[in-house]
């Protein structure tokens, strides 16, 4: 069953859970919590990852694309990597285990969202859906993904991700019917058509002036990372009928898994695993997720301006990462939006209201060290955790936080220790 | 010695004091943004080599006369932008709170319209998207679109064309070329098939609002000889509005563009000349504009939010802070615009305004009423701007006054003397205690070999302000100590100056050509958008008229003659 793991059932999770705590879920009467776990690959530096003070909402660099939930951010300062080091240690960051090497075993222990994911399916309201694993070119090609490289979430074995959203939505989604989207009144990319002629005749105008036309490209680079995220108010996935971000790249994925790897393809195949997550995890079907967007060594095309690859410039200039790492955000942010409605399981409240976001990183660009790597929480899930802080740690590591993400859910710390980061917790 | 000289023994010996300048309360380094930007970059990295940006100013050649800068895209700041859009839909802030962009970046001479700082990036232009379409939305809206587009009831393409060329031109403050229209016709006949008339006004509104040529002014020209480029007529008139007003240009200003009346100096002085004064009283848009310069100029942006020790300074309340700000825009307004004075007159000028708060809290002046009146400082409290309460406050730490500070804004705003950047690791400066004058003190820490190369140039001026306390109000002890205002204005073109209290060291600057000069240069690089030192060559023939002893105000307008207004190279 090659994708077995994806799509686990409940009942063949329930099946292999020996090893799980049996602690129960959160208090009767708390809402149906919903856990994302979203790498940050390669990290960012701390200039450009944190803000200066203490106040979270401020964001930063990287994170400002989150700015309309900047109130449901958690900066944590300062946590390390243990057991591990540089790239490989996206092995452990979830997962709390040890990896000495690039060729060091797979640690042979379950990542957080199994944990939780086997708890939900053990409680009184187990979800029809395990846990969801999706990727958005998570390695090089889908040769070296079937290798189980580049994989990150363990139960214990290496979860597989989906990196087809067509598949995906196939699988777990279309029931319904797969009419094309409707054109909706958005003109945004005849706006910026008129933009971009105006930038190209202003730029004939003034040959030789390179100060000016570096700043216009500089122009055009900010407008190509901004298109995406001016087009998600007005397409939102909806809840029912097909999702218009999957039918776009249905005539060119539709049993072409490894055409899910194309670089060309990575800003709309991102945007469509996020709208098949948002809808899964509103719905219920499960309520934990992982996205693996990228990996730390690869070099897949980030269009930013006119385009940069992840892994080499995260060697470079660090301005310019700390842009690529943004444009990840500005994604992130489309989450956000599409998890912001009304929670049919919990009325009254918002889907967003009752999921956290942990997202972390495997090691700091340049210079590979696992230490101080850029980690946050988004979200204040149901109550539990009390967002708006940038929190040093001074030293704890992944296995602290995620311990934390654990007591929260109410769930065993199992093998993450019983450290936790209190100054998280509401 | 040279600025040049004098820099680099300061950054030399800088780099080897380790005791200086912070101090509880307050930051006592005075190098935090207005150092010129010569200081070495602090990246730990170990990347490659970095190049510069490529920047839009230029590196003075050694001549006399006036040069000709080079071409450019002036990004407007937010403030200008937003007053471009009130005024081509006039909206007001009921209508319209304005624009939500990042603040714009402060340059080395701490002003926020440099053109080689105010660029677009990813958080800007989402925020202009952001912007536009919320202008779009109420512009697209009635009452609002009736009044502005009356045809808008029938709507059509005739209609679209109507408000494209009308509030197209407003935006990007010329008409609309052929092929620009073209495009939003484009736009209209697309939208057309699929919505409603003020669907194509949102649209067509939110995309000009993310134009280049409505977000940047363009001072490009066209080339009428090599190397040499002629702005056109609304260039100049945009350059002459935004430089005198921070707003775009009026109708009038429009017309004289549209008929080619801005060509010559004399055209371009007398339109200058008009924006500045309506008859004899001054356009309130450009006395505002003035006090922007000032408020970056003399740092004076923080005053309001100033934090003092409440024991040692209880009366300095927030009502205080408002009231010394609003003391010198009286002042600058009344030196600068009704009494046309020089800088001369600006650093020497015998009197301030008080309120009633002001009154009381220095103890001099007798207003009536609630308004300022102006009134003759009593002989001790000092003269002219550097003796304003608000600068004295602002270049001083929590807990006492700060020689550092006060120097240092002498040196860098009124000298325009290079100073280093602090050592990146020092000691805080200990609180002032019964045992010790705050001169004491300083002289103590900066008195070694590695922080009086550069103290020197600073301290022995500050001290001269010594009867002012950290807020601003004089003291005839301190403490129980006699109060030493000896101070040394070092390497002059006067030689060594010694001075004795804040009356004698602004009088012996102002006789100063370099200190001319200086002001000359901050207020071009003001104007026109480029470091001050960059400035100072674009305008050496109007700086010389200044030294000369011109009014401050006609220096200004007297820019606009330069051939920097007209050409760029």
């Amino acid at each position: 069953m090659s994708r077995r793991q994806l799509l686990q059932a409940a009942g063949v999770a329930a099946a292999g859970s020996s090893l799980m705590g049996r602690q129960a879920l959160a208090a009767a009467g708390d809402p149906p919590l919903r856990l994302v776990c979203w790498p940050l690959m390669n990290g960012a530096e701390a200039r450009f990852f944190y803000p200066g003070g203490f106040d979270a909402t401020v964001l930063s660099t990287v994170t400002e694309p989150l700015r309309k939930y900047a109130s449901l951010v958690t900066f944590i300062k300062n946590i390390n990597i243990a057991g591990s080091d540089n790239h490989f240690a996206t092995r452990v960051t979830y997962s709390g285990g040890s990896v000495q090497r690039y060729d060091s075993p797979d640690p042979g222990v379950k990542s957080v969202d199994q944990l939780i994911g086997d708890s939900i399916a053990m409680s009184g309201t187990p979800t029809p859906l395990h846990s969801l694993h999706l990727g958005v070119i998570p390695a090089d090609s889908i040769n070296y993904y079937m290798g189980s490289h580049s994989k990150m979430f363990y139960a214990p074995k290496p979860v597989d991700y989906e990196a087809n959203p067509v598949t995906a939505y196939d699988r777990l989604l279309a029931n319904s019917t797969t009419m094309p989207p409707k054109p909706g009144a958005d003109f945004t990319a005849d706006s910026l058509a008129i933009v971009n002629a105006e930038m190209n005749e202003l730029e004939a105008r003034m040959p030789g002036a390179v100060s000016e036309i570096n700043k216009l490209n500089l122009h055009r680079d900010a407008l190509k990372t901004l298109q995406p995220t001016t087009m998600p108010p007005t397409m939102p996935p909806t809840m029912t009928g097909p999702i218009a971000t999957v039918e776009k790249l249905r005539p060119t994925l539709q049993g072409k898994p490894a055409d899910a790897y194309k670089y060309s393809l990575f800003s709309d195949v991102f945007d469509a695993q996020i709208d098949i997550m948002a809808r899964i995890l509103v719905g219920g079907m499960t309520r934990v997720a992982t996205l693996q967007a990228g990996s730390a060594d690869n070099d897949l095309i980030v269009p930013v301006g006119r385009g940069y690859p992840h892994h080499v410039t995260s060697h470079g200039d660090q301005t310019i990462f700390a842009s690529l790492q943004n444009w990840y955000y500005t994604k992130m942010a489309r989450l956000l939006l599409a998890l912001d409605v009304p929670d049919p399981l919990a009325p009254g409240s918002t889907v967003l209201d009752n999921t956290v976001i942990v997202i972390i990183a495997e090691c700091l660009p340049y210079t590979h060290s696992s230490n101080g790597v850029p980690a946050m929480l988004v979200g204040k899930l149901g109550g539990k955790i009390k967002p708006g802080k940038v929190i040093d740690v001074g030293g704890a590591t992944n296995r602290t936080l995620m311990s934390t993400v654990l007591k929260c859910f109410g769930v065993a710390p199992a093998h993450f220790g019983t450290n936790v980061i209190s100054s998280v917790l509401a | 010695m040279t600025r040049s000289t004098l820099f680099v023994t300061s950054a030399l010996l800088l780099s080897a004091c380790t005791g200086t300048i912070g101090e509880p309360g307050g930051n006592d380094s005075p190098a935090s943004s207005t150092t010129g930007g010569q200081g070495g970059g602090s990246g730990t990295g170990t990347g490659g080599t970095t190049m510069p940006p490529p920047s839009a100013q230029i590196t003075c050649p050694n001549t006399t006369s006036d040069i000709i800068g080079l071409r450019a895209l002036r990004r407007l700041t937010n403030a200008e932008l937003e007053a471009t859009i009130r005024s081509a839909f006039n909206l007001n802030v009921t209508q319209w709170p304005g624009v939500i962009l990042p603040s714009d970046p402060g340059s080395a001479d701490g002003f926020t319209n440099n053109v080689d700082n105010l660029t677009v990036g990813p958080d800007y232009a989402s925020g202009a998207v952001d912007s536009g379409k919320k202008v779009g939305a109420i512009v697209s809206a009635d009452p609002l679109l009736g009044q502005l587009l009356p045809c808008s009831a029938q709507g059509g393409a005739a209609c679209a064309d109507t408000f494209v060329s009308t509030f197209g031109a407003k935006l990007y403050r010329r008409p609309l070329t052929t092929a620009e229209k073209g495009r939003y016709t484009a736009l209209y006949n697309k939208i057309s098939q699929q919505a409603d008339f003020r669907t194509f006004v949102y649209w067509a509104t939110a995309t000009m609002l993310q134009s280049p040529s409505v977000i940047y002014r363009s001072e490009i020209g066209a080339q009428d000889a090599p190397n040499h480029y002629k702005l056109n007529a609304y260039e100049v008139a945009s350059e002459l509005s935004y430089m005198f007003t921070g707003a775009p240009p009026s109708a009038q200003l429009t017309q004289l563009a549209a008929a080619d009346q801005l060509s010559t100096p004399d055209q371009v002085e007398a339109a200058a000349r008009s924006l500045v004064w309506s008859g004899q009283t001054v356009q309130p848009a450009f006395r505002n504009l003035i006090f922007l310069f000032a408020d970056q100029w003399l740092g004076l942006t923080g005053l309001s939010n100033l934090q003092k020790d409440a024991m040692l300074f209880p009366d300095f309340t927030a009502q205080v802070q408002d009231a010394m700000g609003e003391e010198t825009r009286r002042f600058l307004s009344s030196v600068i615009m009704e009494d046309r004075g020089n800088v001369k007159t600006l650093l020497t000028a015998p009197y301030t305004f008080v309120d009633t708060t002001l009154s009381r809290y220095y103890g001099f002046g007798t207003p009536t009423g609630t308004d300022f009146a102006r009134t003759n400082r009593p002989a001790t409290w000092g003269v002219g701007l550097l003796s304003q309460g608000s600068i004295l406050s602002v270049q001083a730490n929590g807990l006492s006054s700060s020689p550092t500070r006060r120097g240092h804004m002498v040196r860098t705003r009124l000298l325009c003397t290079v100073i280093g950047p602090p050592p990146k690791v020092v000691d805080p400066i200990p609180p002032p205690t019964d045992a010790q004058t705050t001169r004491q003190r300083y002289e103590m820490l900066h008195g070694n070999l590695g922080c009086k190369a550069c103290h020197n140039l600073m301290d022995p001026i500050g001290f001269a302000f010594e009867h002012l306390d950290g807020a601003g109000r004089f003291r005839a002890m301190e403490g129980t100590f006699d109060i030493d205002d000896t101070g040394t204005v070092a390497g002059t073109s006067a030689g060594d100056l010694k001075v004795k209290g804040p009356t004698d060291l602004a009088t012996a600057i102002s006789n100063l050509p370099e200190v001319s000069e200086c002001v000359a240069s901050y207020l071009a690089a003001y104007g026109l958008g480029v470091s001050h030192e960059n400035a100072a060559c674009l305008v050496r023939t109007a700086a010389a008229e200044l030294r000369s002893g011109t009014s401050l105000v006609d220096f200004y307008i007297r820019m606009a003659r330069s051939e920097h207004f007209r050409y760029r190279q």
